[in-house]
């Protein structure tokens, strides 16, 4: 009974043109965004391997130095473009691609797309997490709200109610008429992600298809109760509004609250609860506790002066002249020692603000599944802050490396000459940078809590179907 | 018989309980989003004062150092003070908020708003550190005015005037008024839309007004009350727009949830859709040359300067002898020698910034070109020029940082090259930042484009319905 219920409410779904229409558009967006994302990942990936190979060579190749002077010239870390982005962009256009690993600073990312961009950027990229969390649930709203509302108005639910169906029946017959609808659309796009997730592997192991199956199949999981979401909270609205009018208002204005009005709302309430530094004073903060300590009572000079006390009595020599090791050098690993300390308070703070603030976003799931489902996806994808994080901390613990490898080769090899310098030997005695993504474990512990929004609503939201089917009037 | 009808109409939505709701959801939008936005320019003004300050604060007290120095009420001390020397000093570039900014945050948070100019700065970077912001945030965008105007307020014409002509024809009071009395049709629409636009108007415009008023804008500044007045016809413009649009799709006689379906639709493709194949549209025809080339770049130019640091001075000094300082040349010098390779870096990078800008310029022509397309594109742009939260101001800013750069070097880098020293009264000469606002007449230019561009798509509109509404049947 429930397949011959089903299979009428698909039926009349495809008589109807408007539906027909919507369904293509949304299929057309969702294909276009998917080829567009594919296309971006492609060519961000292909620069990218130049621009690192350039840096490698330039770096090897900048000749005879002193190395604080290579230290200061120092390397670029390019932040990867991982393999399931090409599905959801997530914070990418707003986040630097790329960060200086220099002498003394820990400096911020730079070249955020979106200072590259036009205004229309801000209206939302074209992405496919785009077209699934915002315009999919539109189609199943438009494909569900008449189902109870428009049966009851047009005489036809009364009828089929007399005949012995069972309400539960209706339900899930209807239901899975429109998961079916819906899977014309959804199973074409996903066969299409896995072709683009296996035809963008790059040949690494951390690449292509199998190693990416966990993030891609949670992604796909946590899309489904989305739309479960959805498809629960408009069958209730059904078969609760007098009218089809009705239930099509009130599904609307849930989908402009979850999409629009929420996301946005818990933006600037995130900012006044837990307001983050500007750079200004962000840096401010940075330098003053360089010069006079973390603490405010630990001034540079006595710093260095009770270090070089230490280090003195250390060698149990009385001058600097009389060390052994080139004081220069040490003193420059003793600064960037301290300036780890401030960069590591600092930086903790504003991130750990930032993740409070995210941790905002988050709850604003309770009103709005968007937020949960972004959250996700995003990080499924690989392209949210707490992967940005991963990725700083480790370009920043490379960056401290290798400082310490030139400031040591500057304390053992440079002696008393004041204009030493290294060659092509130093420079290509340190390795590379490596950078591994952090497992899918480690993605899906980030998202506890979202995932656990997420399975909420769609319990509450088939529940809330059940519920309203059965208390329905049905004249 | 028109105030009539308007009249009439307006009894009817009062006694509705609906159009309370919505107009009770609309005031809490607007507030929370006035409130937004003051917070937002409030911050903004005064972080960009501080900055000021605080760099006259430190030209000052040089000066006071020198001057006491020079009267000999101070003995000269050893080494010589900072005051003495061109070398060190900087001044802070800053752009404030315009009067109106707390109505729309447009690109300001994306866009640095400071940055420091010393004789290193050059015209490719003009900005020293990389403006920090929460990226989830910039992700969501603001709850601004400009959000509530340019998404929710459309949303709230729509339904109050999505069944304007299909309810009175679906509960048969449509043939009842019209049927046997002398008013036509087109009167009947226009009295019942008369009233629902007063009214949103009335409330959008009061409500904004109060809410700025509260947070104390100051009206009465040269650049505000003709903004303002912008700002109005702007709102106008728009919300007819929005108004004409559900009159003619009621023209079309159908069903009010057909109705709802279609503007429903029809506003995410106008709102949503549209925007992004715009933005698609122009990064595709017009890319931005890719940023990681750009770093290998700028790593180039970097290496050779950093190598080529002695020659460079040697060739600054053999190109402006004038300049060369009295006694032994020490090329090793780091102050002259790096301002030698900052400007040499200047000299290979700057193009390639140039065609960064080229390439967005000629996106957001291409964006200006067809933004007819989006009417919700030409009122977030109108409403980020009015609050001076726009491309077009940022991009007057980066300007005139470069020109003040230009400013700066040729006050002090004669000076430092010279390794010549201050005197008290050459502090008076010291060029100090201040931003040029764009004058109003500019930005009403592009205001009235914008205006055109919703006017225009409105009286397409209208002689469609008019057309439509000759054949309207009374009953359904």
């Amino acid at each position: 009974m429930i397949v011959k219920v089903a299979h009428k409410e698909m039926l009349e779904m495809f008589r109807d043109g408007r539906f027909r229409i919507a369904g293509a558009i949304v299929l057309l967006l969702l294909t276009a965004s998917l080829l567009i994302g594919w296309k971006g990942v492609r060519d961000v990936r292909e620069q990218q391997a130049v621009a690192k190979a350039a840096d490698e060579q330039q770096w090897l190749n900048q000749g005879e130095r002193n190395p604080h002077s290579a230290a200061h010239f120092g390397k670029y870390a390019f932040k990867p473009t991982t393999p399931v982005s090409f599905l959801d962009k997530g914070l990418n256009s707003y986040l630097g691609i790329a960060v200086w690993l220099e002498a003394h600073y820990q400096n911020p990312f730079r070249y955020r797309p979106a200072e590259d961009s036009t205004v229309v950027q801000r209206f939302g990229e074209l992405t496919a997490a785009v077209v699934l969390q915002f315009l999919l649930p539109l189609l199943i709203i438009l494909l569900t709200f008449s189902t109870f509302a428009g049966e009851r108005e047009s005489g036809t639910l009364k009828q089929l109610l007399s005949i012995g169906i069972s309400k539960s029946t209706l339900t899930f017959g209807k239901a899975l008429g429109i998961c079916n609808a819906l899977m014309l659309l959804l199973i074409p796009a996903t066969l299409i992600g896995v072709a683009v997730l296996a035809l963008s592997a790059d040949g690494s192991s951390a690449d292509g298809l199998s190693s990416n199956a966990g993030r891609f199949a949670l992604m796909v999981v946590s899309y489904l109760l989305y739309f479960i979401t959805f498809t629960g909270v408009s069958i209730a609205v059904s078969a609760q509004a007098k009218q089809a009018r009705m239930a099509l208002l009130i599904l609307f204005a849930f989908w402009i609250i979850n999409g629009l009005v929420v996301p946005r709302a818990v933006s600037d309430a995130a900012q006044k609860i837990h307001p983050a530094p500007s750079h200004t004073e962000f840096w401010d903060t940075v330098r003053k506790d360089m010069s006079e300590g973390i603490d405010g009572h630990d001034p540079a000079n006595i710093r260095t002066e009770e270090a070089k006390k230490m280090l003195l009595a250390k060698y149990k020599v009385e001058k600097v002249e009389d060390l052994p090791i080139n004081f220069a050098g040490w003193s420059l690993q003793q600064g960037e020692v301290y300036g780890n300390l401030v960069f590591d308070k600092r930086y903790g703070e504003l991130w750990n603000t930032y993740e409070k603030q995210n941790g905002a976003h988050d709850t604003g799931a309770l009103f709005a599944p968007l937020l949960a489902i972004r959250s996700l996806s995003m990080s499924m994808a690989g392209t949210d802050f707490n992967h940005h994080r991963h990725f700083a901390i480790e370009a920043e613990n490379y960056r401290r490396f290798l400082n310490k490898m030139l400031n040591e080769d500057l304390m053992h090899n440079a002696g008393k000459n004041t204009q030493y310098t290294a060659n092509q030997n130093l420079w290509q005695s340190i390795p590379q940078f490596q950078y591994n993504l952090p497992t899918t474990t480690w993605a899906l512990k980030t998202q506890k809590f979202s995932f656990a929004m997420l399975i909420l609503w769609a319990s509450v939201s088939v529940g809330f179907a059940v519920w309203s089917v059965k208390k329905m009037r049905v004249d | 018989m028109i105030l009539h009808i308007i009249k009439n109409d307006l009894k009817l939505l009062i006694a509705d309980k609906t159009l309370w709701v919505i107009i009770v959801l609309f005031v809490l939008l607007i507030g929370y989003s006035i409130f937004n936005g003051v917070r937002w320019a409030k911050e903004r003004q005064k972080q960009t004062h501080e900055l000021t300050v605080r760099g006259d604060r430190a030209l000052k007290a040089d000066r006071d150092d020198l001057s006491a120095i020079e009267s000999g009420v101070k003995p000269m001390p050893s080494p010589v003070p900072q005051a003495v020397l061109p070398t060190g000093k900087s001044y802070p570039t800053v752009l404030p908020p315009a009067s109106l900014s707390a109505l729309s945050v447009g690109q300001s948070d994306i866009y640095p708003y400071t940055t420091t100019v010393d004789i290193y700065a050059t015209k490719h970077a003009p900005f020293n550190f990389y403006e920090q912001d929460n990226p989830i945030n910039l992700l969501a965008g603001r709850f601004d005015s400009a959000f509530v105007i340019v998404f929710l307020f459309p949303l709230l014409i729509l339904a109050l005037s999505y069944n304007v002509l299909s309810q009175e024809k679906e509960s048969g009071t449509l043939q009842m008024t019209l049927g046997q009395s002398p008013l036509s049709l087109k009167t009947f629409v226009f009295g019942k839309i008369a009233a629902r636009f007063a009214l949103i108007l009335i409330l959008t415009i009061g409500l904004s007004t109060i809410g700025l008023l509260i947070s104390k804008v100051s009206f009465f500044a040269s650049a505000t009350l003709p903004r303002f007045l912008l700002w109005i016809s702007a709102i106008t413009a728009y919300a007819l727009f929005w108004f004409v649009l559900a009159v003619a799709v009621n023209a079309l006689g159908k069903s009010s949830a057909a109705n709802a379906v279609i503007l429903a639709g029809i506003w995410i493709a106008l709102v949503v859709v549209m925007p992004s194949l715009l933005n698609i549209a122009a990064a595709s025809i017009h890319p931005v040359p890719s940023r990681l080339e750009f770093v290998s770049k700028l790593r180039e130019a970097d290496n050779y300067t950093r190598s080529e640091g002695q020659k460079l001075l040697a060739k600054y000094y053999s190109d402006h002898p004038e300049l060369v300082p009295e006694g032994q040349l020490d090329l090793n010098d780091f102050t002259r020698r790096f301002y030698a390779v900052r400007q040499e870096n200047q000299r290979c990078i700057f193009p390639e910034t140039l065609r960064f800008e080229e390439q967005l310029a000629a996106q957001q022509s291409l964006i200006n070109r067809y933004r007819i397309l989006s009417p919700a594109v030409v009122m977030q742009e109108s409403l980020n020029d009015i609050a001076g939260t726009s491309t077009a101001r940022q991009k007057s800013y980066v300007e005139q940082i470069r020109n003040f750069i230009d400013q700066w070097q040729n006050f002090f880098v004669p000076l430092v090259m010279r390794k010549a020293t201050l005197k008290a009264a050459d502090y008076d000469q010291i060029p100090r930042f201040q931003f040029q606002e764009e004058t109003n007449g500019m930005i009403a230019k592009r205001i009235f484009v914008g205006l055109l561009l919703l006017i225009l798509p409105t009286s397409l509109l209208v002689f469609f319905a008019f057309a439509k509404l000759r054949r309207y049947t009374l009953v359904g």
